[in-house]
């Protein structure tokens, strides 16, 4: 044989032969699906086999793009074919397999009646000592979960075949258990593996993630497509099966001790306001049954006139304002709805790691016995960069967040503020409620709170007053008597009537004008000095250290903003001001055109903002900068939030600003120290807004210890806030005034956050 | 240690076998052909990189903790122009913004702009109100161009930022936000040639710069960047300009197969076919001063077919070569070509 024909005859047999049979079976047979990492020492080594941290294609880690990696896992038609002839065993979870699990675990929902999963909800009851443990945000960390599991069986929790071996052992998912990561088909199939091998004892929530198609949006739809498109021609491989399985998922599980009749944990991802059914209706009966288990979807029948309570829940904050989880893995948030409310992170994936210097491998476990309110938590936890094993922490209780070591407060007092959350004054509520929030938690961790736990409900009323009224009404028949710091002139106005046929009383409201003060409203006592005071301070020092002489009052034509105007304008009679220029406004008005052509005309050298911070905004954008450089601005302190300060820096304005309370950035006053630590304690954006709540919080305290009775009546704890007189409260001096029944003495007037705000005495 | 010449007899001379070269050739031409075919397959967009920055925790706390959440959504009706080899495109459509009624002003928000792009035209607001929200909403003309790298071409594929942003807000004041599926476009629009792989969205804001000193001159606009990744469709592009320049690399080797006087022909003739070709390539081709990955093919099958030319004159005018080296030398050439093809598909 000469020599080419040798060499083709060697490269006919050795190349052409077996490429072409690997391109036909690769062409033609699919492959079968490996399924062997059935045990987690097994699916132990396949996470080792991969890197925990790829790098990802552009580094945006709220939402990587991991192409590259996946093209570098990607089965090459040769792999294909040699797996096919059971040459090449080792291979990763694919998405066929993911596909054919989504299948069976849709069924098996579909079979304990969760169809609409938005309704669907899981009851466990605790007959005997029983665990839950509970995952957050998990996010596709595979390889923290397979360290996580590894603890459990380490622990005796589960077995290496993902069976666990205590029959009251929960294990739940609280949602966001997907993308973020290049993981989702691995995590996805390792969960859904131990759901199958413990279909009764493990639960996934659908999270922000899961629902809605919103997976879509993110990383496992990717996924799918680049690790799927071989399998499927579908644009996103297998989305059927992940949008079926996904909208079976049940939103919450309740837990409830063996002694309980209403008293509930609630594990969902989101509060009482997102959930797909009404909570507060859920009659008690619903806790009634013999199994340890219930399953099911809340309808009409559940409802009743002896709802739940939910004393203490674990839900998800946005990622963004994952800013209280502690290394741990857990933090505490604000009170939803007069339940404590907890968040645990489990995953240090790289947007965690990167933005919320969490590295940790995390989880809760809930312990309940006989009673919500004897519940614990514990964390555990280990530092994913050393990984040297996991800590416990101490059991904390539940409720009251303290050791569970600690006397329990058995008494609940249930304290109501209804506030615009979402529209109007959002931001200013929002820091308020972080103010009183951060007082509340802080008084019912400590032993100073005379073994009492307040509950805090609070709702939206988008400064809208009917809204304000409903939500009082709502909370009237909850029996909540006492209303802590809420915000809006106009929504107060039209509930105080409520409070006076009821005997309930409003503390401390972040809304002053002094046409509602007086014996008029006996039930309503305030902090702060008036709206009206601030304005005639803010005039006089104007005319007195700015030497203004032509004033334009640019203010809100309500109840809110005609006090503070008409102050103004009898003050600038006072001084013998004549050149005044009002500019009134309705309120949701963002287009000024006419206030900026008669100010343009008037051409003022001080111009007062007595509005809200959008609508002034608006008002300086729409002027343009050219025509305020000789201008002095200033403003109430309802306008001071934080960004709208930003907002003025940016365009090279400074606007002095009325304030209740002293800086407090800089004030050494022992009150204001104390803010600053309860703020940083849960991770609170500092401001004169969540200071006042905070202060009038503190006064409120002060009073309900000082009742006589260890369940003061609302009339008892104002009674001892009638009483106060000319007391240094921290630092602070504070004097009830029978007539504007206020309690404040000084009015701040805000110039720089680094400097101490000059204090002028009420008038 | 040289080797001597043999005496070179006009016309004779020992030829390597046709169906030797033939089977080389299909082992070549196939693995070159698989490589394509999964190069293909492959998504890998060069384009240059979006440039945005994340609203993480710090940022938000920084922006004073509550900026007002603005949706915003792109629906494209039609691509008047869906040019990628010269980065062109011009679609018609409507913008809509979303938030919560009263929490932002319609008349600074009318205000937006696309990054590379002309406005050609705008609608007034239209205003619609969605429980407590407000959907505002504007018909749009734009014409825009992207940050197109085509060293891959043919087998390039893209990702085509269309960039809303606000040059008159700051992030203090609204942060967009948007949803994959709040991007809406008919993928049937895309002039052919281009398919749709994947959309997706990225909100953030983006930094501008307008003083090399301090930061006081820094300005900070809110953005979305509509994402469409597309790939070529078909195999045409890559057919149209590779096969004929293989082929007639191919050709080149029969010089081999032939007698002496022929064989210097057809080299030739290969080789200026392979230069004139180039005129073909360029008409194809994106205008761009970069090498693209047709440029590099055309410069490895140039310099392969001179390897052949000057195996051929070395057997023919310089000295005899035994029938081994000149196997050798074209199996060596075809694995230069081969491997060389594999590398300059599969960059690291």
């Amino acid at each position: 044989m000469k020599l080419h024909h040798k060499l083709i005859f060697l490269l006919v047999v050795g190349l052409f032969i077996p490429a072409s049979l690997g391109i036909l079976i690769s062409t033609f047979v699919k492959p079968a699906p490996p399924e062997e990492y059935t045990k987690i020492s097994a699916i132990n080594v396949y996470a080792h086999s991969l890197p925990e941290f790829p790098d990802s294609d552009d580094r945006d880690w709220e939402d990587p793009h991991f192409l590259n990696y996946y093209h570098s896992r990607s089965v090459s038609f040769l792999t294909r074919a040699l797996q096919q002839l059971g040459i090449w065993q080792r291979s990763a979870w694919s998405a066929v397999y993911l596909s054919k699990l989504l299948k069976q675990a849709t069924k098996n929902n579909h079979a304990m009646g969760m169809i609409d999963g938005k309704k669907a909800v899981i009851h466990i009851k605790a007959s005997s000592p029983t665990r839950v443990l509970v995952f957050g945000d998990v996010h596709a960390a595979f390889h923290s979960l397979v360290r996580d599991l590894l603890h459990l069986r380490e622990s005796g929790i589960i077995d290496d075949d993902l069976k666990i071996l205590d029959k009251n052992l929960f294990i739940v998912f609280n949602g966001d258990f997907i993308d973020r990561s290049p993981y989702s088909i691995d995590a996805l199939i390792l969960l859904l593996s131990i759901i199958k091998n413990n279909p009764k004892q493990v639960f996934y929530l659908a999270g922000k993630h899961e629902r809605d198609g919103n997976w879509k949006d993110y990383g496992l739809k990717r996924e799918l497509i680049w690790r799927g498109r071989a399998f499927s021609q579908q644009p996103v491989p297998f989305e059927k099966q992940v949008l079926d399985f996904f909208s079976s998922l049940p939103t919450s599980v309740y837990v409830s001790g063996a002694d309980d009749d209403k008293d509930v944990i609630r594990i969902s991802f989101h509060d009482r306001a997102f959930l797909g059914y009404k909570e507060a209706e859920i009659d008690k009966s619903f806790l009634k049954h013999d199994e340890s288990i219930k399953y099911g979807e809340i309808s009409e029948r559940n409802y009743g006139p002896s709802p739940i309570d939910v004393r203490a829940a674990f839900k998800t904050e946005e990622w963004r304002r994952h800013n209280r989880i502690k290394k741990n893995g857990l933090g505490q948030l604000d009170q939803d709805q007069g339940a404590t409310t907890w968040a645990v992170l489990s995953s240090p994936v790289m947007v965690h790691k990167v933005f919320l210097n969490f590295h940790s491998d995390a989880f809760a476990e809930l312990s309940i016995d006989k009673k919500v309110t004897d519940a614990t938590i514990t964390m555990h936890h280990q530092d994913s960069r050393t990984a040297i094993g996991f800590s416990l922490d101490p059991p904390i209780n539940v409720i009251s967040g303290r050791l569970s070591s600690e006397a329990v407060s058995e008494l609940s007092l249930k304290v109501g503020s209804t506030m615009p959350l979402i529209r109007g004054l959002a931001t200013m509520s929002r820091q308020l409620k972080a103010g009183f929030s951060s007082c509340i938690n802080e008084f019912n961790r400590t032993d100073k709170n005379q073994g009492r736990n307040i509950r805090l409900f609070v709702d939206n009323d988008d400064y809208i007053p009917q809204l304000a009224r409903e939500n009082t009404i709502a909370h009237l028949r909850q029996g909540i008597r006492f209303f802590l710091s809420p915000l809006g002139t106009p929504t107060i106005y039209n509930y105080l009537d409520l409070l006076i046929e009821n005997k309930a009383v409003v503390f401390f409201p972040e809304a002053n004008n002094t046409a509602k003060n007086g014996v008029e409203f006996p039930n309503l006592v305030y902090y702060r000095a008036s709206y009206e005071s601030e304005a005639r301070t803010l005039i006089r020092v104007m005319k007195k250290d700015f030497s203004a002489t032509k004033f334009a009052i640019f203010y809100q034509d309500d109840s809110y903003g005609q006090g503070p105007f008409k102050a103004a304008m009898e003050e600038l009679k006072k001084l013998g001001v004549t050149e005044i220029l009002p500019l009134p406004y309705t309120r949701g008005t963002n287009s000024f055109a006419t206030q900026v052509q008669q100010l343009k005309k008037f051409s003022p050298d001080a111009l007062g903002l007595f509005s809200v911070a959008l609508p002034t905004k608006e008002f300086i954008r729409q002027i343009g900068m050219n025509d305020l450089l000789t201008v002095n601005l200033f403003g109430l302190s309802a306008i001071s939030e934080v960004a709208m300060k930003k907002f003025a820096k940016q365009k090279g304005l400074t606007i002095m600003y009325g304030a209740s309370v002293p800086n407090p950035y800089m004030s050494p006053l022992p009150i204001v120290e104390d803010y600053r630590r309860a703020m940083k304690t849960e991770n609170n954006i500092l401001d004169t807004f969540s200071l006042e709540a905070y202060i009038g919080t503190r006064i409120f305290l002060y009073a309900l210890g000082q009742a006589k009775s260890k369940n003061p009546s609302p009339m008892e704890v104002l009674k001892e806030v009638e009483t106060i007189k000319n007391m240094d409260f921290h630092g602070i001096a504070i004097d009830f005034n029978p007539i504007t029944r206020s309690l404040a003495k000084q009015v701040f007037i805000e110039t720089n956050e680094r400097m101490l705000w000059k204090a002028y005495p009420v008038d | 240690m040289l080797i001597a010449p043999k005496k070179i007899v006009a016309g004779e001379r020992e030829k390597v076998s046709p169906i030797f070269q033939a089977t080389m050739m299909i082992m070549s031409g196939l693995i070159i052909f698989m490589s394509f075919y999964y190069r293909i397959e492959l998504f890998r967009a060069l384009d240059e990189p979006l440039v945005h920055e994340t609203i993480s925790p710090q940022k938000l706390r920084e922006l004073g903790g509550y900026p007002e959440y603005v949706d915003v959504g792109l629906e494209i009706e039609r691509f008047q122009e869906f040019n990628v080899t010269k980065n062109q495109f011009t679609f018609t459509g409507n913008v809509w913004f979303e938030f919560e009624a009263g929490s932002v002003s319609i008349d600074t928000l009318k205000d937006f702009a696309f990054d590379r792009a002309t406005i050609l035209y705008r609608s007034e607001p239209d205003t619609r109100l969605l429980g407590s929200k407000l959907m505002v909403r504007f018909l749009i003309k734009v014409a825009f161009n992207t940050g197109l790298v085509n060293s891959d071409f043919p087998v390039d594929d893209h990702r085509i930022n269309i960039v809303l942003s606000h040059p008159f807000v700051s992030p203090e004041e609204i942060i967009f936000e948007a949803r994959a599926t709040n991007f809406v476009f008919d993928s049937n629009l895309l002039s052919s040639g281009w398919n749709t792989i994947d959309k997706s969205v990225k909100s953030g804001f983006t930094e501008a710069r307008l003083s090399e000193q301090g930061t006081e001159k820094m300005v900070l606009q809110p953005m979305v960047a509509f994402s469409i990744d597309v790939e070529r469709y078909g195999a045409r592009y890559v057919l149209a300009i590779l096969l004929p320049i293989f082929l007639m690399f191919f050709l080149i080797f029969y010089c081999l197969s032939v007698e002496a006087a022929p064989s210097v022909a057809v080299s030739l003739g290969g080789i200026t076919g392979i230069l004139a070709y180039r005129y073909v390539i360029e008409q194809l081709s994106p205008p761009t001063g970069d090498l693209m990955m047709s440029d590099h093919f055309f410069f490895l099958i140039l310099t392969s077919a001179m390897l052949v030319f000057l195996l051929n004159k070395l057997d023919l005018f310089v000295m005899q070569l035994d029938m081994k080296k000149k196997v050798l030398g074209v199996v060596l050439i075809h694995m230069f070509t081969v491997i060389a093809s594999i590398y300059m598909l599969f960059p690291r």
